[in-house]
């Protein structure tokens, strides 16, 4: 890890969703920093809160979408309260963010070199001949085989992984100090997906670039991250060094999903499956989120996990856990 | 689980150079200008009992041999002998009467219900096509299976839209299953729920194959669920079974530099070991235009002049473990 | 409200109890209440109530027979102004709220009349449209092939034509009259149904779950008729609702130009037809049919906006 000095601080973040007849809390009370050179992940499944807490940072929740409550210091300002045109200022320049599905995230009918080089055009104010320059530098930096052609092609005719390699050289273009990356590789194969996990680590090495990886692959995590979110129903419920949370998990629900997961080499007859499954967002229960599905509850504590919600417990060397049993335990 | 030996496990199904084209059709008169080769001339056996995994990237045309087989779409040339009896030898409606032996579960749960009927119709209906007149006993069958598939049995009016996801899918398998089919083709069961909701699915599959006598041709991009469901696992590319193998210490076993790459992409939920990558280079090339000789030349590591002329046989490397590589057959 | 209760340890394989604690929502009824949310699905559905009760109850509403010559009964003159009591008209003259027409009729009852006439038409013309163009659509689509292609371009032929026109060439041919008026619209709509319905069939064709009945052993006809039409017909709808408005449209101006419904028959369009040079001389004779034609064509028109949204699939979650 390198210096402490933190790029983003989002505290005490809470997004709602205008549904109807109520408001839906998508996101309820996060808090967290990321460094310069680090990546941090947030892990967890859908719904979980996780795309909307990136949503929220950048500014691009829907027209339901509102945020109630925090701020997000990015460089001594609150991201939530700057003007819009700041904040466009910002996206794009200082913080980036790639999206799951490439396909729908490129302009189809735009080239790719204009698409790229319009980055350049647009926050660097550079002339359209510069930015074509710039924007063939990036495409080799992205590792995209006959750039020079490339230029020139139209985004359906890219495969996913090119796609993708080209998103990423939009968002590095005006060298961020923090990429968020939404399920990057999900919609992506196997092996195009180590293609591209490699490509952001060694451009992470060279320009220390803050990456925030949303992601609900376990395995993805372990790679990549320097420390991890693990989030459901809209809270954090474990966060801390990659290491420390991998081998002694403290939460339940991390616990259970780490055991669920087939992993390779370690076949079993039965997998530890988590029964039941996630709250919806509009009947969320009144204590804990994770208490129905929980194997580790015991008489005495149950009442507490049933009648309130636990705040995030701090153990040990930044690592926390939401849970009133390790109250217990500590 | 038992790994039965080869010689007293006996065939369900046979596929003997199956094969299937798709045209590429352009122009303001549809002429062919090409041939996607989805499927080109496969050949492998299906115990009874047993659950092959069937697994390969995007493309690979595994998706399609899953549909040849329980014959969705017709091959181009092939044989599949299914109990003995060849299914080309079936009029149109002599193969209806045969599908209920063959079933399959689908990927999407969004889209594998009608939405406009009862869950109860949904079920239902197989077995109306297949002659069971009396009401009370199609009821009692339905009502079992939701049991089985762990639903209550009162849902029967309900529409597919009032499930969640994952007991949607549940409800695709009682479908399937209710007409007692001896083989089962799952087509990416699992890749379309959440993490927590896939244990319990492919539990519920263990447990309905070994209570009905199932044989699982289970088909997957994930090569992790595949090994720990599969009793032996086919690889695949670019329309061909590159490897096939039983799935115990498969990880060590397997000898294809195409198995090896897939092995080392997966992203180990370890942040403990530094994983040695394999990183190949470039896309998948298109089916249209498979590259000469051996179809993974282009990418492959290891590759010889050889490689790149002739195409490897899938031969037999020692018991139940056949392959397609020059550098494994000398 | 919901609450999501404690679930005992028997139950441990059925978790996904607490779907049981919600009521059933029906399809209809979530379509209904989205209709209702919005208010081009209210005006319009109130439009169209109100038109259908007045040609329900036409008998009762109309004060006059709606062929009946007053010449000899009342002392009326030839197109006369309207009389309304409340708004000063003397209370010794029978009420004629829209006044008397060109040949001494009463107006009012007319009106009243004409939306029998104009519903009648709307609703023959396009269910006879949809019926035709959805199966021929649906054919079209299922078999694919030669089929596809000569009915495809049978409709393509119909579509070159300009709809208007094509329908006073047929009635023209076959001469004047409601009958073949109706034949003449129903014809020219028809392709759309059509065209709509093949597109609408060849996308539900791929959908998994009707790959699933085949995997079933569904036989052709028991796919197309259980799992594919049904599924295929949100668009028709909405496009039959909003057709309605335009055969009527479409009737009324064939009438207006001599066509369609043939005096004395109280259609609006003929009425509109037969009194156009008037428009200065007795206004109200024009501008009470023309305001019946818009607020009936107007209430289809939003009744089916708003069924299209209310019917939209990405709207379900």
């Amino acid at each position: 890890m390198s210096k402490q000095s933190a790029q983003l601080e989002v505290k005490n973040l809470t997004t709602c969703f205008r549904t109807g007849t109520e408001n839906v809390t998508a996101v309820d009370d996060i808090s967290f920093s990321v460094n310069k050179g680090e990546t941090l992940c947030i892990v967890g499944e859908s719904g979980c809160g996780k795309s909307v807490s990136a949503l929220s940072i950048m500014g691009l929740l829907p027209p339901a979408g509102y945020v109630k409550s925090g701020s997000v210091n990015f460089q001594n300002n609150n991201l939530l309260s700057v003007s819009s045109s700041q904040l466009e200022k910002l996206r794009g320049n200082r913080i980036s963010m790639i999206f799951q599905d490439p396909g729908s995230s490129l302009n189809p009918v735009m080239k790719i070199g204009d698409q790229v080089g319009e980055i350049f055009r647009i926050h660097l104010k550079m002339s359209k001949k510069e930015s074509l320059e710039k924007a063939l530098g990036m495409l080799k930096q992205v590792e995209i085989p006959d750039p020079e052609s490339r230029m020139l092609t139209y985004p359906h005719e890219l495969s996913g992984g090119m796609a993708q390699r080209v998103m990423i050289a939009m968002a590095l273009s005006c060298n961020p100090d923090i990429l968020i990356a939404d399920e990057p590789t999900t919609a992506l194969d196997v092996t195009i997906q180590s293609q591209i996990l490699n490509l952001m680590t060694q451009i992470q090495k060279k320009t220390e670039t803050a990456i925030i990886l949303i992601t609900h692959d376990l395995g993805v995590v372990a790679e990549m991250a320097d420390k991890v979110l693990v989030m459901y129903c809209g809270q954090i419920v474990e966060h801390g060094d990659v290491k420390t949370v991998f081998n002694s998990p403290v939460h339940p629900y991390t616990k259970a999903l780490m055991k669920s997961i087939p992993i390779i080499g370690k076949k079993t007859k039965k997998l530890d499956a988590i029964p039941g499954r996630v709250p919806s967002l509009d009947m969320l229960p009144k204590g804990c989120r994770f208490e129905q599905r929980c194997s580790e509850k015991n008489i005495q504590i149950t009442p507490d996990c049933q009648g309130r919600i636990p705040p995030i417990f701090n153990l040990n060397n930044n690592h926390g856990s939401r849970c009133w049993l390790k109250k217990e335990n500590q | 689980m038992l790994v039965k030996k080869r010689k007293s496990m006996k065939k369900l199904a046979e596929i003997k150079n199956l094969v299937k084209h798709f045209p590429v059709k352009k122009g303001l008169f549809k002429k062919t200008v090409g041939l996607v080769k989805a499927v080109d001339n496969i050949s492998f056996e299906i115990f009874k009992g047993e659950t092959l995994g069937l697994v390969g990237e995007s493309g690979c045309g595994k998706s399609t041999l899953g549909r040849l087989i329980i014959r969705l779409i017709n091959p181009t040339s092939g044989d599949i002998i299914f109990d003995n009896i060849n299914l080309n030898s079936y009029s149109n409606k002599e193969l209806r009467k045969q599908r209920q032996f063959f079933q399959m579960i689908f990927q999407d749960p969004n889209s594998s219900l009608d939405p406009r009927a009862t869950v109860g119709k949904s079920i239902e209906e197989g077995l109306i096509i297949h002659g069971i007149k009396d009401n009370m006993e199609r009821q009692k069958r339905i009502k079992e299976m939701l049991n089985l598939v762990g639903i209550s049995a009162n849902v029967t009016e309900r529409f597919p839209h009032e499930f969640s996801g994952g007991q949607r899918q549940r409800i695709g398998i009682a479908r399937a299953l209710i007409l007692k089919p001896k083989l089962v083709v799952c087509d990416e069961p699992v890749s379309s729920l959440d993490v927590s909701v896939q244990a319990q699915v492919l539990n519920l599959l263990n447990e309905l194959k070994n209570e009905l006598s199932l044989t699982l041709l289970f088909i997957s991009h994930n090569l992790s669920v595949v090994e720990n469901v599969s009793d032996r696992i086919a690889i695949m590319y670019l329309g061909q079974i590159i490897e096939l193998l039983d799935s115990s210490k498969f990880a060590v076993n397997c000898k294809h530099p195409y198995s090896k790459v897939l092995l080392s992409a997966i992203p180990v939920p370890n942040p403990n070991i530094q994983k040695e990558r394999i990183i190949v280079k470039g896309d998948v090339p298109s089916p249209i235009n498979p590259p000469n000789g051996c179809r993974f030349h282009t990418r492959c590591p290891v590759v010889i002049s050889k490689c790149t002329m002739n195409e490897p046989l899938f031969t037999e490397l020692s018991q139940n473990h056949k392959a397609s590589c020059h550098l494994l057959t000398n | 409200m919901n609450k999501l209760g404690r679930v005992s340890e028997n139950l441990s394989k059925n978790l996904d109890e607490d779907l049981l604690l919600q009521e059933p929502v029906s399809v209809w009824k979530r379509i209904y209440k989205r209709l209702m949310s919005r208010r081009s699905g209210k005006i319009g559905l109130f439009l169209i109530g109100f038109v259908f009760f007045i040609a329900v109850a036409a008998p009762i509403i109309a004060p006059y027979d709606p062929q009946q010559v007053l010449i000899g009964k009342e002392k009326v003159k030839k197109r006369e102004a309207p009389c309304i009591h409340m708004l000063g008209c003397d209370i010794s003259k029978p009420a004629h709220l829209m006044g008397i027409d060109g040949n001494f009729r009463d107006q009012y009852s007319r009106i009243i009349y004409g939306s029998r006439i104009s519903l009648s038409i709307g609703f023959s013309t396009v269910s006879f449209a949809v019926i035709g163009g959805v199966l021929l659509g649906a054919l079209a689509a299922f078999f694919g092939g030669w089929i596809d292609n000569i009915i495809m371009r049978i409709m393509d032929v119909i579509l070159g034509f300009p709809s208007l026109l094509l329908a006073i060439a047929i009635v023209a041919v076959l001469g004047p009259g409601i009958r073949n008026a109706l034949l003449a619209i129903a014809i020219v709509t028809l392709p759309a149904y059509a065209r709509l319905t093949r597109a609408s069939v060849l996308s539900v064709k791929e959908l998994d779950f009707v790959k699933a009945s085949i995997t079933l052993g569904a036989s052709p006809t028991r796919l197309l008729l259980s799992r594919i039409l049904p599924n295929s017909l949100t668009p028709v709808v909405v496009l039959a609702t909003l057709g309605i408005a335009t055969a009527i449209l479409d009737a009324a101006g064939l009438s207006f130009l001599g066509l369609g419904a043939q005096p004395p028959t109280p259609e609006w369009g003929t009425m509109l037809g037969s009194e156009r040079n008037q428009v200065f001389s007795a206004p109200h004779l024009v501008f009470f049919p023309g305001i019946a034609i818009m607020i009936t064509v107007l209430g289809f028109n939003l009744f089916g906006d708003g069924l299209r949204d209310a019917l939209d699939p990405r709207l379900n979650n």
